[in-house]
């Protein structure tokens, strides 16, 4: 336990200054709206310098456990004592995993900020945006910097919130509202709630298992728990959590949709904050989750990294490549957990997140160069007038398809041995590996695919044929991108599994198939060699397939909405007709009886005294036989 | 007599409706009614967090005058960590649906003295530890009410007026049954006393092989129930809510549904321990199935008010599940959620209200836009909406979450199901943003102006709490932490 | 004489009273049958009086009811002119407001 304050100092400034640029945003209204998007630039950038002193210091070093606490512990639910949940106390904890990822995610929002700033600057309403963007990051830090599941859970609903909030943006625009944006946002937000949900019952399970929700008692706990019924079942339940955030198959049905927010919003969710919540939070509990959760979630993911490249190929859309791309890298850090590899998932992450934020981020480049124009058909032949965003383009999606000596090569190299060592027991594991190993061979026909048809050829629309480079705004941020996609394996410091007996084979099967991918997606999109269209004939229905993204889209919207519609409607009918019918039924009947009365108050006095004289004498009569009786 | 903080939160009110039967200046009754809830505010959060002790779990600033002693009858005033919450509670709403009535114009002494008298009747059901006294203030609260909706209210006000007199007069009688039961065989009223006596009368036949402690629980739980609302017996709420003015419905939803949850919680189970644990589980079911029935039938309503409404049904579905379960977690869960709700309920109705003054509407087919348009009402409804869902970091997620997680040992099944109605809510709810908030504004809407410094005041406070409440639920729940332990120790533990 | 002889008187003096305010068609007879019925019960108080021994009472509630039956008539008559004076008519079974239909 550590105690120094200046260390605490900025530690609690990673999510402390973005949190503050929010209230004060949301404090300031209208009137701190023109100061909005350098406020929380500034913020996240001081954030991000945090982030990295943190990196640098590494103050979790050398304490026994690895793990360094912040000065203060604060009680949530009573400020002192109590059992149970209710004794929960809530501490600022650093430990390896958040201090290799921090610089990762601070880095990133900060250039997504500054993206913003130029992105944003004709939007009517910069004060939501970048309020959303700043507790997006104070978020995503505060994920990182709790070590209790409730906590963690806290900060990962905000996640989603602020995720709900900005890809809804749109919506709310006044002069030009898409409604779109507001149906992709609740999509996103429903179907990641059920995952978080899951996720709550889950931790509800966990904590009666276990008695505590720390990640650490919970690693220690786990390994001698074995696997009874209720740790299935909690494990299970933290898995669809995981899933539901990291849009793994089959709720992977948001993500694409989410392509509806501003593009720095999607790199914002694609690479540093969103999706990452579910790897990090399998990462944190592989500890304890038991080996069948383990491996449904490796099948999960190398299906998922499978399913989503096979859509990718085929998407027409620039920024829907990307997402697909996102779900099936995702796909990558999922299996890589399940095969015994949480290092490699982190690793993976971590280079995923530079290289993809660059990518989105050259998307919006281009986007607003194209003036909104993002259909693949309607681009081609940018590379000369926008040689910048060209060259990030081209190095990240070379380091996402995993050629050597980029930092992609590494961690999906890191990932693909561990596969292919646990393929040796065959079964699923060999599945898995096999359908990782496909996945890997998909990524850069698609990624190249994306790239050729945006930047090469000739120019199909007026727009593209207009585009130019926009101002240091877009272009810094991408320079730093690239670099940083190239370099960024050699300063992760969080251990990678080593898998010794397939390291070389998988390096060399990787490289091989990343190397064939380019090619062959050279000589589809970029030499008229082979034709696409032929290609997609020789898949036939397969193709189709994948273009309605294997129906699942069209087998949610068939289902779900109309059951819950129908569920209310009849609830609605049953109230209102039976219950409700019940009670006017019952007011009825009191007011039939009532007529009946009323037939005997016809106002002749006499008639009523009349009664009054057979009302005394039954009285006399009853009383005169119970004195008899008695 | 000298009169303690408690004489005086029932006082103040009353002297407040009193006030307005003098020859007012236009205007001054709605000062008055500001005046005199901002003094029970004020009173309220000093007795709440400076007057009180929070180790003590017992009643507190305790007053007793003997009022009719030849039927054991007493002024017996005292307050616990939940009541004072619950006093706080709603001395705010009370104070918010003054300040929300600022424009009220139609017959404005009459109006705000019926409230006041409201005030009076819910402050005293809080404050009584006398159980005749208790009912005295059930029965004030009633009649006011009733004039508020059927005078003051919508289209369909009579019968919306009607039916909850006549939903809520039944409900009385029930307890007015159980009281004449237990005065004539315990010669007392005084709640602590007969909490003593009531479980001794398990060994009396009672009535159709029902034990006596058994019959009082039943009637005194049917009689809350009413006002809780519990399933079958909600009917008369969304018709009250829906067609009451819109403080008036904020006053309806914010307190005088947590009427029916602290009599449960102060009178039906502590006074008939076994009779409650045996039906512990039923009460769990219920309470599920009202999370689930409320969020259900909401899911269906086109009137963004009926939605709101509706909403209410679920979320007090949890109180009983948290209460049920007796364990500290959940009891915790279930008097937060009291609080919660009332703010978050309350405040979906100010923004229904601030809807429908500008759109001249509420049904949701027909909205839209209205987040561009009007920011601030977007931004305070967006903390009401989420509170409402169980966002984390706002106020609903640690009420809920603390319901979840102790009752889990109890109920595993109730608890489970309970997560269907947080989704579906979160599904209507987050729906009921989409059609309202963005898009396209309508074409029949004009020109709409955003919220008013008044109305953004009335919205901010309520919205503060639950930012506040979200980040720092000790804040209420130390305060109540004794009582609780206090009132669970009344019951032996379901689960051992 | 015996208590019951009372009684009987008593009884059938109510009896009578009772039939004259069901019966008849003038609202100053039902007063004179509203009368009898009072001094039925004052005879009856009397009666008991005399034969359960000792004190006043029952001669003071007799004195009492009597007292009410001066009241009484007079009020009555009082509200049977006013009622001709409204109506025109003292027939009971004119009066029926306050019936239903």
């Amino acid at each position: 336990m550590m105690e120094s304050l200046p260390m605490a100092a900025w530690v609690l400034a990673i999510p402390a200054l973005p949190a503050a640029a929010w209230l004060l945003l949301v404090l300031g209204g209208r009137r701190a709206a023109p100061a909005a998007p350098w406020l929380a630039t500034s913020a996240a950038a001081l954030s991000a310098l945090a982030a990295w002193v943190v990196f640098l210091e590494r103050p979790w070093e050398g304490i026994p456990g690895g793990i360094w606490e912040g000065p203060w512990s604060w009680g949530f639910f009573l400020s002192s004592g109590g059992d149970g949940i209710a004794g929960l106390r809530a501490t600022l904890s650093l430990d390896a995993i958040s201090g290799a990822l921090l610089p990762m995610v601070g880095t990133v929002a900060f250039l997504v900020h500054l993206f913003s700033v130029r992105y944003m600057r004709t939007d009517p309403r910069p004060g939501p945006y970048f309020a959303g963007l700043a507790l997006f990051t104070a978020s995503m830090a505060g994920m990182l910097l709790v070590e209790n599941l409730l906590f963690f859970f806290v900060f990962w609903e905000l996640m989603g919130f602020c995720s709900w909030l900005l890809i809804g943006h749109d919506s709310l625009n006044p002069s030009s509202p898409r409604p779109e944006a507001a149906r992709a946002a609740r999509k996103a937000f429903l179907t990641t709630r059920v995952g978080d949900l899951a996720l709550l019952l889950g931790m509800v399970v966990l904590w009666k298992g276990f008695g505590t929700l720390s990640f650490t008692e919970l690693a220690a706990a786990g390994g001698s728990a074995g696997s009874p019924p209720w740790l299935l079942a909690g494990g299970g339940l933290l898995l669809l959590g995981a899933m539901g955030k990291s849009a793994q198959f089959p709720l992977h049905v948001w993500l694409p949709d989410a392509m509806e927010g501003p593009t720095p919003v999607s790199a914002m969710i694609h690479a540093a904050t969103m999706v990452a919540a579910g790897v990090i939070l399998l990462v944190r509990s592989a500890a304890f989750l038991p080996d069948e959760i383990l491996l449904a979630a490796s099948v999960v993911g190398a299906l998922t990294a499978f399913f989503a490249g096979t859509v990718a190929l085929v998407s027409a859309d620039l920024k829907k490549v990307l997402a697909w791309s996102t779900i099936s890298q995702l796909g990558f850090m999922t299996a890589a957990v399940g095969v015994g590899g949480p290092g490699a998932a982190l690793f993976h992450l971590h280079t995923h997140g530079f290289f993809k934020a660059g990518l989105f981020l050259a998307a919006g480049s281009v986007i607003l160069a194209c003036h909104h124009r993002q259909d693949l058909g309607g681009l081609g032949g940018l590379r000369r007038r926008m040689p910048m965003t060209w060259v990030a383009t081209l190095v990240c999606a070379a380091a996402l398809s995993g050629l050597p000596w980029l930092s992609g090569f590494h961690s999906k190299e890191a990932i693909l041995s561990l596969a292919l060592d646990g393929a040796a027991l065959g079964g699923l594991p060999a599945l898995t590996a096999c359908l990782l190993f496909v996945a890997a061979a998909l990524t850069p026909v698609y990624m190249f695919r994306m790239v050729f048809l945006t930047f090469h050829g000739e120019a199909r629309s007026t727009e593209a044929r207009e585009a130019s480079e926009d101002s240091w705004l877009v272009r810094l941020p991408l320079a730093v991108l690239t670099v940083l996609a190239v370099v960024s394996a050699r300063f992760w410091l969080f251990p990678v599994e080593e898998a010794p007996a397939s390291e070389h084979w998988a390096g060399v099967l990787g490289t091989t198939l990343a190397l064939g991918g380019v090619i062959l997606a050279g000589l589809l999109f970029l030499l008229p060699v082979l034709s696409p269209a032929a290609f997609a004939r020789f898949f036939g229905p397969l193709t189709g397939l994948a273009r309605e993204r294997w129906k699942f889209d069209a087998l949610y919207a068939a289902t779900f909405p109309p059951l819950f519609r129908l569920g209310g409607r009849a609830v609605d009918g049953i109230d209102s007709r039976l219950v409700d019918g019940l009670a006017h039924g019952i007011g009825r009947m009191a007011e039939a009886g009532g007529s009946a009365f009323r037939k005997l108050h016809r106002g002749r006095i006499q008639t009523y005294a009349l009664l009054t004289l057979a009302g005394l004498l039954l009285l006399s009569v009853t009383l005169l036989l119970q004195g008899e009786a008695g | 007599m000298n009169p303690g903080p408690l004489s005086c939160l029932i006082l103040l009110p009353l002297l407040g409706a009193v006030a307005q039967f003098l020859p007012l200046r236009r205007g001054a009754s709605r000062g008055i009614a500001i005046l005199v809830s901002l003094l029970c505010l004020g009173l309220a959060s000093w007795c709440l967090f400076i007057g009180m002790d929070p180790a003590v779990g017992g009643m507190q600033f305790v007053e007793r005058t003997p009022w009719l002693p030849e039927f054991g009858i007493a002024w017996l005033l005292g307050a616990d960590g939940l009541s004072l919450i619950l006093l706080l509670l709603s001395s705010l709403i009370f104070f918010l649906a003054y300040l929300a009535s600022w424009k009220e114009k139609r017959t404005p002494r009459a109006y705000f003295g019926l409230l006041l008298l409201v005030q009076v009747g819910v402050h005293g059901v809080f404050l009584s530890g006398d159980l005749f006294l208790f009912f005295v203030f059930w029965e004030l609260v009633l009649l006011p009410m009733f004039f508020l909706i059927g005078g003051w209210g919508g289209e369909g006000r009579r019968s919306a007026a009607w039916k909850f007199l006549l939903f809520t007069l039944s409900g009385s009688v029930l307890f007015l049954i159980a009281l004449v039961i237990l005065g004539a065989k315990a010669g007392t009223f005084d709640i602590a006393a007969l909490r003593e006596l009531v479980p001794g009368w398990g060994g009396d036949p009672g009535w159709l092989g029902i034990s006596l402690p058994s019959w009082i629980f039943g009637l005194l739980f049917l009689s809350f129930a009413v006002k809780l609302p519990v399933f079958p017996i909600h009917t008369w709420l969304p018709a009250a809510h829906v067609e009451a003015p819109t403080p008036v419905s904020v006053v309806l939803a914010g307190v005088l549904l947590k009427l029916g949850a602290y009599g449960m919680l102060r009178v039906a189970f502590p006074l008939s321990p076994g009779a409650f644990q045996a039906a512990a589980g039923c009460l769990a079911a219920l309470g599920a199935f009202n999370v689930i029935y409320g969020a259900w039938a909401a899911f269906a309503q086109k009137d963004f008010k009926r939605m709101v409404a509706y909403s209410s049904i679920g979320h007090m579905g949890f109180f009983l599940i948290g209460f049920s379960a007796l364990s500290f977690s959940g009891m915790a869960g279930a008097g937060l959620q009291l609080f919660v709700h009332g703010l978050s309920a309350g405040m979906l109705f100010l923004v229904v209200g601030a809807i429908q003054a500008r759109a001249g509407h509420r049904h949701l087919d027909r909205l839209g836009g209205l987040g561009a348009a009007m920011p601030r009402l977007h931004a305070l409804g967006l903390v009401a909406i989420f509170t409402s869902l169980g966002l984390p970091a706002l106020a609903g997620f640690p009420a809920e979450a603390l319901v979840l997680f102790g009752s889990w040992d109890a109920f595993p099944v109730a608890v489970a199901l309970s997560l269907l109605g947080i989704l579906l809510t979160g599904w209507f709810l987050v729906g009921a943003h989409r059609k309202a908030f963005t898009g396209p504004l309508p074409r029949g809407i004009g020109k709409v102006v955003d919220l008013g410094a008044r109305e953004t005041l009335v919205l901010a406070i309520p919205a503060g709490l639950c930012i506040l409440l979200g980040l720092w639920p000790a804040l209420l729940l130390d305060r109540m932490a004794a009582t609780l332990e206090l009132l669970r120790g009344g019951f032996p533990p379901l689960v051992p | 004489m015996s208590l019951v002889a009372y009684l009987v008187v008593a009884a059938l003096l109510m009896v009578a009273g009772l039939a004259m305010v069901a019966s008849r068609r003038s609202l100053i007879h039902v007063l004179i049958g509203l009368e009898l019925v009072l001094n039925a019960s004052a005879l009856n108080f009397v009666a008991f009086d005399r034969y359960s021994g000792g004190g006043q009472e029952g001669q003071l509630a007799a004195l009492f009811v009597i007292v009410v039956a001066a009241a009484e008539a007079a009020l009555g008559l009082a509200i049977v002119l006013h009622a001709y004076s409204s109506k025109g008519s003292i027939r009971p079974d004119d009066f029926r407001s306050l019936g239903d239909s």
